[in-house]
């Protein structure tokens, strides 16, 4: 059945897709009752009904053949290895390094720029873990810098350029990030895409920055402010008494876990040893596990469960849509748009940056859902115009665009955990993080387009 | 041979993963369907005071500032329904996306050797704690 040339029952997939992001993002679906991720899993559901009553049934194995394995694998290799650099406090060893690296040449200045961008040379396969275990620095060096300077708005600054680098870096992270995901369906070796995205976050990060201080210029609270500063003289006045009291040290298999895991990573994407990345993962943990003594019960304890839901919720209606034939029906809508005066460039704009224009929780909902469409589109466009450089174009774009997206979403993005810890309006640094994403993805691209794979 | 074994290892580790998986999917459901404890939100933070930074946001939903230097998932105190406060801990994702505040209804269930806290969802089939 046929409507405007386009298929129905594909349009029904598409607009039905479309309308639950919508409705979750406006609140038309309360997301204390029916979460998105569990919404999308139901219009899946929902999609098989409308395919058998339609005449073309869709199968269990349909919506599962989309489930890749692959990157669910790396994701859970990747969050034990989260849980066994907690475990072992490798970041709280991360964190003191940042303190003794303020008396260096660098300063407290660089030492702030190492800061705001050390989720995305950690690389965590999400970017809350890092958010929650840095934020405490990313406040401290915020207000600390905030006081030398006599400005309080370094601290917003600091805390959301650090948020954005959180929030975007699960894109690059070679521990199962969603650039993985794009490298294995476009066929490319791992890392391909790493470079040109972690590029592509630091400015981001810098844009954000930039913004908030010259265009939003969003203060803290200033009872926060005061209480901060405050505790910060205090702290000063006392420092040498203080340490001495708390008797608080981190344990020296928290450096080594830190920098095993740091040289390990490295190494790995300089040799390219022919193991899969998550026997690798797995071999960092057990020697982590091993060194620090860690049990297998303290990680299992860390594994953060959200962004495997929302792949595997993603992964189902994609599998949906793909059954019904939606992508098919998004390709024509998209080749339609091409013929307008927005051409090829400005619909692969459009489509790089839908991520951030209908931002989930977990960037991994929309990439899941829309990458094979993506993909197709990019494949379809490279048909067409005879250049094989627009595929990972495409993929690049939008995977760093929805990697990133997490942190302006209105639905819990990781900016809520900037805004609460500054006391500021909550999804007041939505804006100043869509700007910054928009720019960072436009430059991702261009890296692809110009240079290749670095 | 040697590749054989190699293989083996290789495969050996991704069925453990996969394991690992479905047993992470089935505790994170029991987290909020078939909690151990169930209680009220009291504080955030290790200091476990009662409100925000000098208690202007009681309904602030998102984290506090907290001395919680290098972990993932933030302190929280629940007073449950037994009137016991414990210290669980509750993650980011579940903070921000359940816009979880003091006085909130949530279920705490030991995973690994962690409490961990989650907001009740609707279909909580347990209520009562013990």
């Amino acid at each position: 059945m046929m409507l405007f040339g386009l298929d129905v029952l594909g349009l029904i997939g598409l607009v039905m897709f479309f309308g639950v992001l919508i409705a979750s993002l406006k609140g038309w679906i309360p997301q204390d009752v029916l979460p998105v991720q569990s919404a999308l899993v139901l219009t899946a559901f929902v999609l098989v009904i409308i395919a058998f009553l339609f005449g073309t049934p869709i199968g269990i194995k349909d919506l599962m053949a989309n489930i890749f394995l692959h990157p669910i694998t790396a994701l859970i290799g990747g969050f034990l290895v989260a849980g066994a650099l907690e475990a072992s406090g490798a970041f709280k060893a991360a964190i003191s390094l940042l303190e003794r690296l303020t008396k260096t040449p660098l300063g407290l200045t660089g030492t702030v720029v190492v800061l705001v961008n050390m989720p995305t040379i950690f690389a965590m396969p999400c970017g809350r873990i890092l958010a929650a275990a840095l934020m405490p620095a990313a406040i401290l060096f915020g207000f600390t810098l905030a006081k030398v300077k006599k400005d309080t708005l370094l601290a917003s600054i600091v805390v959301f350029g650090f948020i954005v680098n959180a929030a975007a870096s699960c894109g690059p992270s070679p521990l199962g990030g969603i650039g993985m995901i794009g490298e294995g369906m476009g066929g490319y070796p791992l890392g391909s895409l790493i470079n040109a995205q972690q590029i592509g976050i630091m400015l981001i990060t810098a844009v954000v920055m930039i913004s908030v201080r010259f265009v939003y210029k969003i203060l803290p609270n200033e009872s926060i402010t005061a209480k901060l500063l405050a505790e910060e003289s205090g702290e000063e006045a006392g420092e040498e008494n203080n340490k001495e009291e708390s008797g608080v040290e981190i344990p020296k298999s928290g450096y080594f876990s830190f920098f095993f895991f740091m040289v390990g990573i490295a190494i790995v994407f300089i040799a390219r040893p022919p193991i899969p990345i998550q026997t690798i993962l797995v071999f960092f943990v057990l020697v982590i596990m091993l060194v620090s003594r860690v049990s297998i019960k303290d990680l299992i304890g860390g594994v953060i469960l959200h962004p495997i839901m929302a792949m595997i919720s993603g992964f189902i209606i994609a599998g949906a849509l793909v059954a019904i034939g939606s992508f098919d029906v998004l390709i024509q809508i998209l080749m339609v748009m091409a013929g307008t005066p927005l051409g090829f460039i400005g619909v692969i704009v459009i489509l790089a940056n839908i991520p951030t224009i209908l931002p989930m929780p977990c960037g991994r909902i929309i990439a899941m859902s829309l990458m094979p469409g993506i993909l197709l589109f990019g494949l379809k466009v490279s048909e067409i115009t005879g250049n094989v450089w627009i595929v990972p174009l495409v993929l690049v774009g939008f995977i760093i665009n929805a990697a990133a997206s997490c942190g302006p979403s209105p639905l819990g993005g990781i900016g809520g955990i900037g805004e609460g810890n500054l006391g500021t309006a909550i999804g007041i640094s939505g804006r100043p993080q869509q700007v910054g994403i928009m720019i960072g993805t436009g430059t991702a691209v261009l890296i692809i387009g110009t240079v290749g794979f670095i | 041979m040697y590749v054989d074994y190699i293989n083996l290892i290789n495969g050996g580790i991704l069925v453990g993963l996969i394991l690992l998986a479905f047993y992470f999917v089935v505790m994170n459901m029991r987290t909020f369907l078939l909690p151990e404890h169930v209680g009220h939100v009291v504080a955030f933070g290790l200091d476990g005071e009662a409100d925000n930074v000098l208690g202007i946001y009681k309904d602030c939903n998102s984290c506090q500032i907290s001395e919680n230097s290098g972990r993932l998932a933030f302190p929280i105190k629940i007073k449950l329904d037994d009137k016991s406060v414990v210290d669980a801990e509750i993650s980011p994702c579940s903070l921000c996306m359940d816009k979880v505040k003091v006085g909130d209804r949530v279920g705490v269930t030991t995973v690994g050797s962690r409490c961990i806290a989650q907001k009740l969802g609707k279909l909580t089939i347990r209520h009562n704690s013990d």
